[in-house]
């Protein structure tokens, strides 16, 4: 009895928050330590023979950062912006970057008992990419392994040289 | 207790690195015939502090090489010993190997301990040597007797540390005779002079044997020795804080910190700028109040700006100081001789500028000495002075920084420049304008010397020179006649945080071509514009420009791509002249320069980014960056 206490205990220390948000019809999340903050979607200034999907960079609070849409990335969705377009401000290895989602959902607590393996197809990301999955509220939630997702060549958003350098 | 020193070792290697460039810079301006007694001291007091310091970090090798420099120094300034050049060189060599030591122990790696044994056997024998001509009654024992006292001395300099008067006198009143034996010299007219002349000529059959490298000590030099007692092994000198304690008169500070200061204060002016742009919106009494208040912002914040930019900026003398030196050793070892005139030494230039224009500089001021300026007697033949000279200027136009090496040599050889080009299979003429030969030495590979000295020659240096200076957003000018000498101007932007730029509109958006870059700006006519393939080129000022459109480059939508119903913008980069279409002008003005590296990655033609008075950012061109990547491929844009 005690031993299954303990063991609660120990689960329930693993237990990780992660932010949840709708690209599209699917629901994702990602880990919460990473996000700097949420915000509207603004005007961005585009940079020059960049990948559609950098949608180019804003000023946050004097940083210059470049806002991504995964939208486009993924295929997921339509890439729309108005008023209720949601940008996350990410914080991966003192870089910030925004992404461009439909919507945040929820904060969430999983445990390492809840993640499923990622499947291998099915998903726009792929699978290195990802977690694995989680069932909450019965809907099926994409656990996104942001950091290297960021930092992955295909983004393309670190220079390949400070990428060897900092991984 | 312990107590963690490490963390004061910084501080130590600050000072001390300051302190070996002010006796650099005191040895240099000794007068040997006459030196000044203040000048000694306070060489010896930099070299005692040192030792101070490093007796209490316990960095043993330093110690005892700035202990038996002290000796020396400590007899120069109490004139127990006359300061010959020959002596002076010996410090200057010592202050070599005190450097690398230095050095060593900042990087942790082994120190040189045979230079400084080799320094240390080098100082004990002109001590030896200097004491015993500066006064022939000296014998063994007033040697002894004041050896002692100079360990005394050092025992006791706690105590005297701040009070060199009172060391002084002890010591003086140790050897009383000394000081009488001199005071007979210094009326006799004859035997001080020569008995210099008789030391440094000796001294300089040991040093002609020294002076290339310290390293082989000279048999003699070991029995030399003996004669003097030996020198009292330093016991590790107890922490005397005090000794360090100076006046509060300037304060270090991380430059992290200043830099960070420098980015807040960015933040400040933007957002300054933003509250403005609002202030003018609002209407009625209100309004006028709030347009005070802001005018009154803006005036400080531009004070503040001000005041912290300058926290950052060094006077240029930080770097010419080292170039007696550099010019000294250099034009002895060539057989030649150069004055050095410093000019402008005051003109302060950003921090980071500092530290990047050493090796350029020192590399050009080399290269003026070796190729530039003639021997004597060349000199003499061509009706010049025997002595050459070179010239180190600085000075501030606009918000720029020009930096000349100026030498009255023989200026460049332009047939052999040109000669050299062709074998190179570079393309030249020699109807070429004298401007674009010059920039030919800059080209990789290229040295016209005619034979490879180890000063310089192997044409490695000059296209790392130019790299060098272009990486810190400047650029290199010659002038250069032959016969009368030659000058190199190196154009550098006041500080990298701040660019005095043009901003100009392309479609929606606002890019900034930095000030330094542009030439003017004019609405082309349609008979200016010419065809070439698929690009366009410009007619002006009775040259073919080749035409850059920002709407194609930089991929806008909606901007202007028909040359007349734009303005183009000419443009000068170190490699290339060429011209920008762009919408409209803007306007002028300052902008803090921001990376684009630090949260994206390097975009090709762009120097980086800023933040406009709305809060948008706008991105500043790179004019070099454009010429290289973008003039030479205008098909793969095509095809793109």
């Amino acid at each position: 009895m005690s031993e299954a206490a303990l063991q609660q205990a120990v689960s329930a220390s693993r237990e990780n928050e992660f932010l949840s948000f709708v690209l599209g019809e699917e629901h994702y999340a990602l880990d919460i330590t990473t996000v700097k903050e949420i915000r509207g979607y603004e005007q961005v200034t585009k940079i020059a023979n960049a990948p559609s999907f950098i949608k180019g960079v804003i000023n946050l609070r004097g940083d210059i950062v470049p806002i991504v849409d995964l939208r486009i990335k993924f295929k997921v969705g339509e890439a729309t912006y108005n008023d209720f377009t949601i940008v996350i401000m990410l914080n991966v290895h003192d870089r910030i970057v925004g992404i461009v989602v439909d919507g945040v959902s929820d904060v969430i607590r999983l445990s390492e008992e809840d993640m499923l393996p990622p499947p291998e197809f099915g998903v726009a990301f792929d699978s290195k990419y990802l977690h694995g999955l989680a069932d909450v509220d019965e809907h099926m939630v994409i656990l996104v392994n942001i950091e290297s997702l960021i930092t992955s060549n295909e983004l393309g958003l670190v220079d390949t040289k400070t990428q060897t350098v900092e991984v | 207790m312990t107590i963690d020193v490490n963390q004061f070792h910084g501080v130590f290697f600050d000072e001390s690195d300051e302190h070996l460039q002010n006796m650099e810079q005191l040895l240099m301006t000794l007068d040997v015939d006459a030196p000044d007694p203040e000048e000694l001291n306070s060489i010896f007091r930099a070299a005692h502090s040192i030792k101070g310091g490093s007796g209490i970090f316990g960095f043993d090798a330093l110690m005892n090489l700035t202990h038996v420099m002290e000796n020396l120094l400590d007899k120069a300034r109490n004139q127990e010993i006359q300061v010959t050049s020959a002596i002076v060189d010996v410090f200057l060599q010592t202050l070599d190997v005190l450097k690398d030591t230095l050095t060593a122990y900042k990087e942790q790696t082994e120190v040189p301990q045979e230079q400084i044994d080799a320094s240390i056997a080098v100082l004990e024998e002109t001590l030896a040597k200097a004491s015993g001509q500066s006064d022939d009654d000296v014998n063994e024992s007033s040697l002894q007797q004041s050896a002692s006292a100079a360990s005394d001395d050092i025992e006791g300099f706690g105590f005297f540390d701040d009070e060199d008067e009172e060391t002084q006198t002890s010591a003086s009143e140790a050897k009383p005779q000394d000081i009488e034996g001199f005071g007979l010299f210094d009326d006799e007219d004859g035997p001080t002079e020569s008995t210099p002349q008789a030391a440094s000529a000796s001294d300089d059959e040991g040093f002609g044997f020294y002076a290339p490298e310290t390293l082989p000590v000279k048999p003699e030099a070991s029995q030399a020795a003996p004669s003097v007692p030996k020198q009292p092994i330093v016991k590790p000198v107890k922490p005397q804080p005090k000794a360090t304690s100076k006046e509060a008169s300037s304060i270090r500070v991380d430059t992290n910190k200043i830099d960070a200061m420098v980015n807040l204060v960015g933040e400040l002016v933007i957002t300054q700028s933003m509250l403005s742009n609002v202030g003018q919106e609002v209407e009625g009494q209100i309004g006028e109040r709030l347009q005070l208040a802001i005018d009154e912002l803006q005036r400080n914040t531009r004070e503040i700006q001000e005041s912290v930019m300058s926290m950052r900026m060094l006077p240029v003398n930080m770097t010419f100081n080292r170039f007696p030196r550099v010019v000294r050793d250099l034009s002895s070892k060539l057989g030649k001789k150069v004055d050095l005139v410093i000019q402008g030494g005051n003109t302060e230039i950003d921090k980071s500028l500092i530290e990047k224009l050493v090796d350029p500089l020192t590399h050009l001021v080399r290269n003026s000495i070796d190729h530039g300026v003639e021997s004597p007697q060349k000199r003499l033949e061509s009706g010049k002075s025997e002595n050459g000279t070179v010239i180190l200027s600085a000075e501030q136009k606009g918000s720029s920084i020009i930096i000349g090496i100026i030498d009255d040599g023989a200026g460049l050889n332009k047939e052999r420049i040109l000669e050299k080009a062709m074998q190179n299979g570079l393309p030249v003429s020699p109807d070429m304008p004298d401007s674009e030969i010059w920039q030919l030495i800059f080209q990789a590979g290229f040295s016209t010397a005619a034979e490879v000295t180890d000063v310089s020659g192997r044409g490695v240096g000059m296209d790392v020179v130019r790299r060098n200076i272009e990486s810190i957003g400047g650029r290199i000018e010659i002038e250069s006649s032959q016969g009368e000498g030659s000058a190199f101007y190196i154009h550098l932007p006041l500080t990298l945080a701040i660019v005095d730029g043009m901003c100009v509109s392309v479609g929606e958006q606002i890019f900034v071509i930095p000030l330094l870059n542009v030439i003017e700006s004019f609405q082309p006519t349609k008979s200016q514009v010419k065809t070439l393939g698929n690009d366009k080129v410009l007619w002006i000022r009775d040259q073919y420009w080749p035409l850059v459109s920002l709407t194609q480059l930089m991929q806008v939508d909606d901007g202007v791509t028909e040359p007349t119903k734009g303005i183009v913008v000419l443009l000068e980069s170190s490699k290339k002249r060429y011209g920008v279409l762009v919408d409209s002008l803007v306007g002028q003005q300052q902008v803090v320069i921001k990376s684009l590296e630090q949260h994206y990655k390097k975009v090709a033609g762009i120097a980086g980014a800023t933040i406009m008075g709305d809060g948008k950012v706008a991105m500043i061109l790179d004019a070099d960056s454009v010429a290289a990547n973008c003039i030479n491929i205008p098909n793969e844009e095509v095809s793109l």
